[in-house]
């Protein structure tokens, strides 16, 4: 479960770039086309369909774009969970795996050393999107969050949050 | 083209076929309530999900309304061509 404090303001929910889903997704148009690409090719081809045929079609195709449709879902659930949530406190990532298989780990906004973001090819470069990489105080693991939109806004909000939290720990100490 | 016309005519022989095959009313009746059992367990199993694991609770109801919904309209159109089929 994300453990949100009380008083803790999220700032920033981070997931991959819509390419990612469309990229997963893609074979699924074939799910959506082959059952009018069998019926345009026996309309044109002049083959001649029975109601009883033409209502067994529809079945099939039903059932096709049910399980099709089905399996979208579960990749786009595998999308939406799989999400870093940038607090005024820290930083929680949520790594989905599959369905039944996530990591959760968060790490405090002032254990932060430093942020480099990779932004590598034609395509991240035209849509915008890349890899942000955090470094840790005290942890040897990178946190890592693949294929962000606009990496480099998001290295500033994290840096920005970064630092209102230093200051006002600061400000607290020096009471 | 041409062999795309001849493996549909193909198919739709074999559909042709399985229409006046007494067996195959009761056999789709069949795949269809275990299509239903299957979408059912899916749909838990996704629903489960949003609900424990979704981050915001009001940015979920959207695609899920859109899943139900579309996933109903399917399943209607699945049960209206077996009657259809099956009258």
């Amino acid at each position: 479960m994300i453990d949100i404090q009380p008083g803790e303001k999220v700032v920033l929910e981070v997931r991959r770039h819509w390419y990612v889903l469309l990229i997963e997704t893609l074979f699924l148009s074939l799910f959506f086309i082959s059952p009018f690409i069998t019926l345009c090719i026996a309309l044109f081809g002049g083959i001649p369909i029975s109601p009883e045929a033409f209502a067994l079609w529809i079945f099939v195709s039903s059932g096709w774009f049910l399980l099709g449709w089905v399996l979208f879902f579960v990749i786009w659930t595998n999308y939406y969970l799989d999400v870093w949530i940038v607090t005024d406190r820290k930083i929680i990532d949520v790594e989905q795996h599959r369905l039944f298989s996530r990591d959760i780990s968060e790490f405090g906004l002032d254990r932060i050393q430093n942020i480099t973001i990779e932004v590598s090819g034609i395509l991240p470069t035209m849509l915008h999107f890349g890899n942000i990489h955090v470094e840790t105080a005290g942890e040897s693991r990178k946190f890592i969050i693949k294929y962000v939109p606009h990496p480099d806004k998001v290295k500033d909000v994290i840096f920005k949050q970064h630092e209102e939290f230093m200051k006002s720990r600061m400000g607290r100490s020096s009471l | 083209m041409q062999e795309g016309v001849s493996s549909t005519a193909s198919v739709v022989l074999f559909l042709e076929k399985l229409v006046v095959d007494p067996l195959v009313r009761p056999v789709l009746w069949g795949v269809f309530l275990f299509g239903l059992f299957l979408w059912g367990v899916m749909t838990w199993i996704l629903l489960y999900h949003w609900k424990s694991y979704s981050f915001d609770q009001q940015k979920i109801r959207g695609p899920k309304r859109l899943y139900l919904y579309v996933s109903a309209v399917l399943i209607l159109l699945m049960f209206a061509s077996l009657i259809s089929f099956s009258l």
